[in-house]
């Protein structure tokens, strides 16, 4: 390995963590993985679309008109689509993830690199259209469960007694209950399907995680002299959840939400497998497998979106468990690297047991 | 000496056992105890591991909530306040901890850490002011101004140490709770802290409960030591006097322990048991007879000591049936 560069900031710490993480392989990775993904799902417009992405139409050009699709240039036909333009800047694929076409149920082929459903949209552009879907879902749910399950965790934790009592077996009572069951049950408690139901069921089934880590910490933190330090100071109980505990708690909660992104994307494709997933039009990678249920041949209905899932999984889960350690002030991770800087000052000063060499740190400003 | 800490049959129970029908026992960890600390005193604690040295500081503090008794400071009393009526006496009253490496909090900078005490109690404006003083409080405690951007574990533990005395010096308390500063440090950075106590206090007169279990820095910091055993006090005495002539056989058994002290253990009658278990809470009696070398069935097994004063030091006070003569 190349000489590595020095860790920064407190053991512990997100700052030092993200450059401990920037010497892990596997962490490198499934940071790349999800870059790309989130990239193929903002700029999905650009890789499969109805509509160029430049355009001259009857002596009029269109740009970006995959993105705004303007009404007159929406046809009816392949036929059309081809011979409408006088110049045209195709993406990739030329179809967009909602237009049925007659091509239905074909394997992969110059077309459609991806293959079509039963109802001849096209996968490929379904699959990159998805991972918008399925990535902004899985965003705002966790957004909604680290806070609810940080807040949760982190009163229970830091006041005890009865509310923690209740917070505690609240969490043991829904881990208990597999995941899709439970979005299957909180759904069923709605009149009427929503996309907002459904977010909600989502975060309601993972926040326990959330809850479970940070409470557990912030019960570890809480018994730490610096929040003893804190009271007799006088800070009140706002202020040390604020200044103290939180920012102590905070890479437990980091951590549970990267794992919650994962098991969130998991479980909701779970859900729209089953039929009762995102009650809209748009595409997901869950909505795609599940044309494998009458059409049990069609393996490229299976196989790209399960791909992209699996490797949206791993990637999530390979960054979670790399962050967790990196986080982890207790474990010692990139091996002999970190012995090698702050460890080494930090035994030199404590070994030096002679008074000359501690009075040389303090009177000589330590360079480390 | 004007006191100006004062503790009234102070005690902490912790309930031990029970179930949800079942009645659980306490835990005595802190029974009935009168403590005086005068303005400017050092009053060394010591005593051995569980016998509630530190729950008596915390309790004084009211960090620790008393089961029952009152603390009196400087005239108020401060067992029945309420946490905003006690906020102006948070200022005049700090705690310095035994271990250099969880009493600071990680995550923030020396700088934030010192500004704290500053914020909550509004004593500096913001921004230049702010900085001076805690500039100013890194010297008074021999540290230099480069390390403020620094984070707790980069320093070294007696280092460490130093910023948590500055962080208590900041507010200007009257008294401070020493809860065996010293212990978790290398011998010779002992002595540097030690030190720096002193120094402080002759510059600030400020007072300290100076709770250790290692006798020899008590004697050499202390005017007055309090031993405590079992959540009790069972002798106290100047200094000086102490260490010469204790007359209760705990203190005794104590000093014999100090290495070193070959003559002191030559002349104990025998060597207390210290495997015998401290007595039961519910046990009426003596809390040391178990472990006694001198003690009687009949009395001590029976009756609680009183405490009562040498014939020629009234401030000698000692909890004894039989105390060994001088």
């Amino acid at each position: 390995m190349s000489p590595a560069k020095p860790l920064t900031g407190p053991r512990g710490s997100f700052r030092r963590a993200l450059s401990i993480l920037a010497r892990r392989r596997l962490a490198r990775f499934g940071a790349a993985a999800i870059a790309v993904l989130l990239w193929l799902g903002t700029f999905a417009d650009f890789f499969a679309a109805d509509l160029p992405i430049i355009g001259v139409h009857h002596g009029e050009t269109f740009f970006f008109a995959n993105v705004t699709e303007p009404a007159t240039l929406v046809v009816e036909t392949e036929e059309e689509k081809r011979t409408s333009y006088e110049f045209a800047l195709w993406p990739p694929v030329h179809h967009g993830p909602y237009v049925e076409t007659d091509q239905r149920l074909k394997p992969p082929n110059r077309e459609h690199p991806f293959g079509t459903d039963a109802r001849g949209r096209d996968v490929f552009a379904q699959v990159v259209h998805g991972a918008r879907t399925v990535l902004g879902l899985a965003f705002v749910c966790v957004a909604l469960l680290v806070v609810l399950g940080t807040l949760a965790g982190a009163l229970a934790g830091y006041f005890g007694g009865l509310l923690d009592l209740i917070v505690a077996r609240l969490v043991e009572t829904l881990t208990a209950f597999p995941a899709v069951v439970l979005v299957l049950a909180i759904l069923a408690l709605v009149a009427r399907p929503s996309v907002a139901a459904l977010v909600i069921a989502l975060s309601l089934t993972r926040w326990t995680e959330v809850t479970r880590l940070v409470r557990a910490e912030v019960i570890r933190v809480s018994t730490q002299d610096y929040i003893l330090a804190a009271r007799a100071l006088g800070a009140s109980p706002l202020r040390i959840l604020a200044r103290h505990v939180f920012p102590n708690a905070r890479a437990q909660a980091i951590v549970a939400g990267t794992f919650a992104l994962s098991s969130t994307i998991l479980v909701e494709a779970s859900c729209d497998f089953l039929g009762f997933g995102l009650p809209s039009s748009a595409p997901t990678w869950g909505k795609v497998m599940a044309g494998l249920r009458d059409d049990g041949h069609a393996w490229w209905l299976f196989a790209f979106p399960g791909a992209v899932l699996f490797v949206t999984v791993i990637s999530q889960n390979l960054l979670g468990e790399a962050l967790r350690d990196a986080l982890d002030p207790h474990r010692s991770v990139a091996a002999g690297h970190e012995r090698d800087d702050d460890n080494a000052h930090r035994a030199a000063a404590e070994n030096s047991s002679s008074s000359e060499r501690e009075s040389a740190i303090f009177q000589a400003a330590p360079r480390v | 000496m004007k006191p100006l800490v004062q503790t009234e049959k102070l005690g902490k129970y912790y309930p031990r056992g029970g179930g949800l029908f079942t009645r659980g026992t306490f835990t005595r960890a802190v029974d009935g105890v009168d403590l005086t600390v005068g303005t400017g005193e050092t009053v060394g604690l010591v005593g051995e591991s569980g016998s509630g040295k530190s729950t008596l500081g915390r309790l004084i503090l009211r960090l620790v909530e008393p089961s029952f008794g009152r603390v009196t400071f400087d005239g108020h009393e401060i067992t029945s306040l309420s946490a905003r009526e006690l906020q102006p006496l948070r200022r005049r009253m700090q705690i310095i901890f035994q271990d250099p490496y969880s009493s600071l909090n990680p995550r923030m900078t020396v700088r934030d850490i010192l500004a704290e005490p500053l914020r909550i109690h509004k004593l500096t404006a913001r921004g230049s002011e702010e900085e001076g003083r805690i500039v100013e409080l890194l010297k008074r405690v021999g540290m230099r101004p480069e390390i403020l951007d620094r984070y707790p574990h980069e320093f070294s533990g007696g280092q460490r140490q130093r910023i948590g005395i500055a962080r208590s010096l900041a507010v200007q308390p009257d008294f401070i709770v020493c809860d065996e500063p010293v212990s978790a440090l290398d011998v010779s950075i002992q002595a540097q802290i030690v030190n720096l106590l002193l120094d402080l206090q002759e510059e600030l007169g400020v007072a300290y409960l100076f709770i250790s279990h290692d006798l020899r820095v008590v004697e050499h910091i202390s005017h007055r030591v309090v031993v405590l055993y079992a959540g009790h006090v069972v002798e106290e005495a100047s200094a000086e006097r102490l260490y010469r002539g204790a007359v209760h056989p705990y203190t005794r058994t104590l000093l014999a322990a100090v290495p070193g002290n070959e003559a002191a253990r030559r002349a104990l009658p025998v060597l207390a048991d210290a495997t015998s278990p401290a007595r039961v809470a519910e046990e009426d009696g003596c809390p040391y007879f178990p472990r006694c070398p001198s003690g009687k069935v009949g009395t001590c097994d029976v009756t609680m000591p009183e405490m009562s004063a040498a014939a020629d030091d009234t401030t000698h006070r000692f909890a004894c049936h039989f105390p060994e003569t001088r």
